[in-house]
């Protein structure tokens, strides 16, 4: 009876869990590149429930009581938590933004040879020393291509975050010093860092030559550090666009594709965003579902408490 | 419980949009008036580490429960568009095809009645002829009384007799009364506009240091022209009526979203605290 009690306590926890997360997804509803969390209930260990065997059979004289030994019920769980939140890393839809520094991913990629789900990340990073290429403990990955340029004329994201290039280091738009390229910047289907020059009007590219695509084949090893970003924990190194793109071309002339799996299956437009794939009718529904199951458990908890009360008031009570 | 901080930190930021949008709309007729559009972001993720050792088996991602904490307004991004022509057949009213501002200075003067440098930027060209004592000839002056200043940086003087005809080339060269006079309206372009500081009255700041001569941090818009200027029209602003009222729509159920999830945290408390009262 105690034991219910905790049960459904537990119940109303993990349920107040699950409200946060879908109240994190419907938060998110406008945030590029966001991408919805599900959590995931697991139940308690299980328990293997006895009771104390009653006396069986008639008293007979000189025959061993085998009272006071454990009989089997069977098994419990006592309770239900929540267990991870799992990111959700299907496609968002892109909407224009006419800005020159939105970039939306689109990817289509097939699965690997083993089978994992494989999705596309742009690289950034926190770095001290700019001229040097990013410590590869700092590299983290989103999906959000929300870009600006800051004071020194790096690309950056709205937290601070430098974009990376292909060789970890940070894109620099505007150098003083060098090529200053403004709002004029392109940047073609595959990432590639472009610019009309001025006075030949020919496309040359830039000192940065592209975006640092990932690709992630374990991408639920990836850990949400809010912002956006997330910080790959898995053991499967990412790979880089290029990587990817000649293993994949490795495989298709090994003969074990029969068509390729990477190539032409992305792209990265300038000028689009990449929106949340919260669905919000869907986490309206949840919400509400979460709201009756959190009300079932507190009537659970009532009923039990009801139950006590009638142990501890009414039993034995003279002359009730 | 914390669902309630999460909804309301984006309730926040829904309404800091709202804010945006109706700037945007309310600066739809405004003479080189240019949107900023509103982009959220996400807070800082918490993480639950402490779980049941059993639960290190059979789950999918790395140990932990990770939980977001809503959403904030990210930025603002400054969109640098072209708007479209508004002739007015004003001879003052100028108007900027391609990248670049105008450089204008304030009328201020110190205690020595000497000038005070001030180097501002706009977009917008609707400006008028007015005398002024202090440089003895006529000067352009914009609405919010700056003057507007040459390619050298310093304001444009033209002459002190009466002006009845006056002519601006597309290269930006000012004749006046049929005389070339040799001032040249200066142009200059930001090569990264979101860090103009907006200060209101369609002005930015560019915030040059004391006797930093602009031509050191900007590109004037006449080295591989860039731009060209065309007399008698204005530029409308670049406001879209579709995309702002379909952001409103966007940013108006994005609200009652996050508000009905606070009314279900709400219920969600009123439960737990009616747990002891049957």
């Amino acid at each position: 009876m105690i034991r219910g009690l905790y049960t459904s306590a537990s119940g109303m926890l993990a349920l107040q869990n699950r409200q946060e997360s879908l109240a994190t997804n419907l938060a998110n509803i406008n945030t590029p590149g966001y991408k919805q969390d599900v959590g995931v209930m697991r139940a308690f260990p299980e328990q293997l429930i006895a009771r104390i065997r009653d006396q069986q059979g008639p008293d007979i004289q000189g025959m061993p009581q085998m009272t006071g030994q454990a009989a089997v019920i069977g098994r419990l769980h006592t309770g239900v938590y929540m267990s991870e939140a799992l990111p959700v890393f299907a496609q968002g839809d892109i909407a224009e933004t006419h800005n020159p520094y939105d970039v939306a991913l689109m990817d289509n990629l097939q699965p690997d040879g083993d089978g994992n789900e494989r999705r596309l990340f742009f690289s950034v990073a926190r770095i001290e020393d700019l001229d040097q290429p990013a410590d590869p403990e700092q590299i983290r990955y989103t999906r959000s291509g929300n870009w600006s340029v800051n004071a020194d004329g790096y690309l950056v994201t709205p937290d601070g975050y430098y974009v990376l290039d292909n060789q970890n280091t940070a894109i620099r738009i505007n150098d003083p010093m060098g090529i200053s390229v403004g709002q004029n910047l392109l940047i073609g289907t595959a990432g590639e860092l472009m610019y009309e020059d001025p006075d030949t009007g020919v496309m040359t590219a830039m000192p940065n030559e592209r975006l640092g695509l990932a690709v992630i084949s374990t991408p639920q090893m990836l850990v949400r550090e809010g912002v956006g970003v997330f910080r790959y924990e898995g053991d499967i190194a990412p790979l880089t666009l290029e990587e990817a793109e000649a293993e994949d071309q490795t495989a298709l002339a090994a003969g074990e594709y029969t068509q390729s799996r990477i190539e032409g299956r992305y792209g990265t437009k300038q000028g689009w965003l990449e929106r949340a794939n919260v669905d919000p009718a869907q986490a309206m529904t949840d919400m509400m579902t979460v709201l009756r199951a959190y009300e079932a458990n507190q009537r659970v908890m009532t009923t039990i408490d009801g139950t006590l009360e009638k142990a501890a008031n009414d039993i034995g009570k003279v002359n009730g | 419980m914390q669902s309630l901080n999460i909804s309301s930190s984006a309730l926040r930021g829904i309404q800091y949009a709202l804010d945006n949008t109706a700037n945007n709309m309310a600066n739809m007729e405004t003479a080189g008036y240019k949107r900023r559009a509103a982009s959220f972001s996400e807070l800082l993720a918490d993480s639950m580490n402490e779980q049941p050792a059993l639960d290190r088996e059979n789950r999918n991602s790395p140990v932990g429960l990770r939980m977001g904490s809503g959403a904030r307004l990210g930025m603002t991004k400054l969109d640098m568009a072209q708007g479209s022509m508004k002739p007015t057949d004003v001879p003052t009213d100028l108007m900027i095809q391609g990248e670049g501002f105008f450089m204008v200075g304030s009328q201020m003067r110190d205690a020595n009645g000497v000038m005070k440098e001030e180097f501002l930027m706009t977009r917008n060209g609707n400006f008028h002829l007015e005398y002024n004592n202090y440089f003895n000839g006529f000067v352009l002056v914009a609405p919010t009384g700056h003057i507007l200043l040459g390619e050298n940086g310093s304001p444009i003087v033209i002459g002190e007799d009466e002006i009845r005809d006056f002519e601006v080339s597309e290269d930006g060269y000012i004749a006046a009364n049929g005389n070339p006079t040799f001032e040249r309206i200066g142009l200059w372009k930001s090569d990264n506009p979101d860090q103009l500081k907006q200060i209101g009255e369609n002005l930015y700041d560019p915030e040059l240091q004391e006797g930093q001569d602009p031509a050191d941090v900007f590109t004037s818009s006449w080295d591989n022209m860039i731009a060209t200027i065309r007399q008698g029209a204005l530029e409308a602003s670049n406001v879209n009526m579709q995309e702002e009222m379909s952001q409103l729509v966007n940013i108006q159920r994005a609200y009652q979203l996050n508000s009905r999830a606070i009314g279900i945290s709400d219920q969600m408390m009123s439960i737990a605290t009616s747990i002891r009262s049957r």
